[in-house]
């Protein structure tokens, strides 16, 4: 069967590694230039032994690398249709556009950072969390110098801290606090309830994430609307032939434990324990209590 | 530059890359994006809104949101977040639409 995984973070990865290694013929497609998603921007220990999210993430590609997975990057997957029983994609590969037919679809696109609705949100210095991770943390660059975190979660804690701890000046704002965002060509200041004004260059959005269903939508996934996350859901009990939808798509931001098991039924579901269905090439059971390390 | 506070804090191992914005020389790391070299030159206006005139300047740095879309090496809407820098790339602010280049209809 042929099977592509859109989408190469944590769950595509394993799900990607878990299928070939069960005899599929797989294609792992992304439009990043290097497979692991958030792994690749985020930084912070998983777990007492040490392991972070760059072990995690030389653990995946090993998996993945060392099954027939294709990996397919600087692939934007710009439509996706059913065709018969099965679907083709419509991909833009490093420019140059191709058709990628699979019997089944593993939609594994991962979380979309929830957007911040006031006048002046559009201006440039206004960015996603993961935004602002890629580049401290891929790129080693400070997004600015005064920097206000807008969220009230765990994520706006820890990046209040990071960007404290690279050298910038942060404070911290519920999304409630901010009245507009002033500025001519980017952000100069906040405007606060209470007549308060911050001077600032940069604001980054870490209000929480919501599943990115775009792609699911595209193929009538049936979704509902979920205002706790301010996002789609695909709905409960979802009967989509030959279409899974894993991961972070699934599950939201609902920590990786849940989105390591999820995927490994998903995968179970797809092509069923074999003779070989022990090998997976990768630590998943380690994977998992150092994932729920994290979430505390 | 723009007066704002963005700066690359080291470089690593990456080396050198030349490319041009706007015409001008711009010396990114091989490691960069479009997105993160212009960024960390202090520039962030990507790109001039075709409906207001407004500026924008990348928001999700994933590919998705559409706000970085650039004219790079004559191809418009071109998303600066997930382009990596080459050698001798030129990457201009994107007008509206933009417009094609000659080298990008070739």
């Amino acid at each position: 069967m042929n099977v592509a995984v859109i989408g190469a973070g944590p769950a595509g990865m394993i799900a990607a590694g878990m299928l070939a290694r069960r005899g599929q013929s797989v294609t792992l497609i992304d439009e990043q230039t290097g497979s692991g998603g958030h792994l690749r921007y985020d930084r912070y220990p998983v777990g007492s032994d040490r392991h972070d999210s760059d072990s995690w993430l030389t653990e995946l590609r090993g998996a993945v690398d060392s099954s027939n997975a294709v990996v397919l990057l600087s692939a934007i997957v710009w439509a996706a249709f059913r065709v018969g029983d099965g679907f083709e994609l419509a991909v833009n590969h490093a420019g140059a556009e191709r058709t990628i037919v699979a019997d089944h679809l593993v939609v594994a696109t991962g979380t979309t950072d929830l957007a911040l609705i006031v006048p002046g949100a559009t201006l440039p210095g206004v960015m996603t969390s993961r935004a602002a991770r890629i580049l401290l943390n891929r790129h080693d660059v400070l997004p600015g110098q005064r920097l206000v975190v807008v969220g009230a979660g765990v994520e706006a804690e820890r990046l209040t801290s990071d960007l404290a701890s690279a050298g910038a000046e942060v404070s911290t704002v519920t999304a409630d606090e901010i009245e507009s965002i002033a500025g001519s060509r980017g952000v100069e200041s906040v405007h606060l309830t209470g007549g308060r004004t911050v001077t600032a260059d940069c604001v980054v959005v870490a209000r929480g994430e919501a599943p990115d269903l775009q792609l699911a939508g595209m193929l009538e996934a049936p979704r509902t609307y979920d205002s706790s996350v301010e996002g789609w859901r695909l709905a409960v009990g979802a009967d989509l032939p030959g279409l899974s939808v894993i991961g972070g798509a699934l599950l939201g931001a609902a920590g990786p434990a849940h989105v390591v098991k999820a995927t490994i039924d998903t995968v179970e579901r797809i092509a069923p324990a074999g003779p070989e269905s022990g090998e997976i090439g990768l630590d998943i059971t380690g994977a998992i209590i150092r994932w729920e390390a994290v979430q505390g | 530059m723009n007066g704002h506070g963005a700066r690359r804090r080291a470089t690593g191992t990456a080396s050198a890359v030349q490319i041009t914005f706007d015409g001008e020389p711009l010396t990114a790391v091989d490691t960069d994006t479009v997105a993160s070299a212009l960024i960390a030159a202090g520039h962030r206006v990507f790109t001039i809104d075709s409906h207001d005139g407004s500026p924008r300047g990348g928001f999700c740095f994933v590919g998705r949101c559409s706000d970085c879309l650039m004219v790079i090496d004559g191809q418009p809407g071109t998303m600066a977040c997930i382009t990596p820098v080459r050698d001798g790339m030129r990457v201009e602010t994107q007008h509206g639409r933009g417009h094609w280049g000659r080298e990008g209809q070739s």
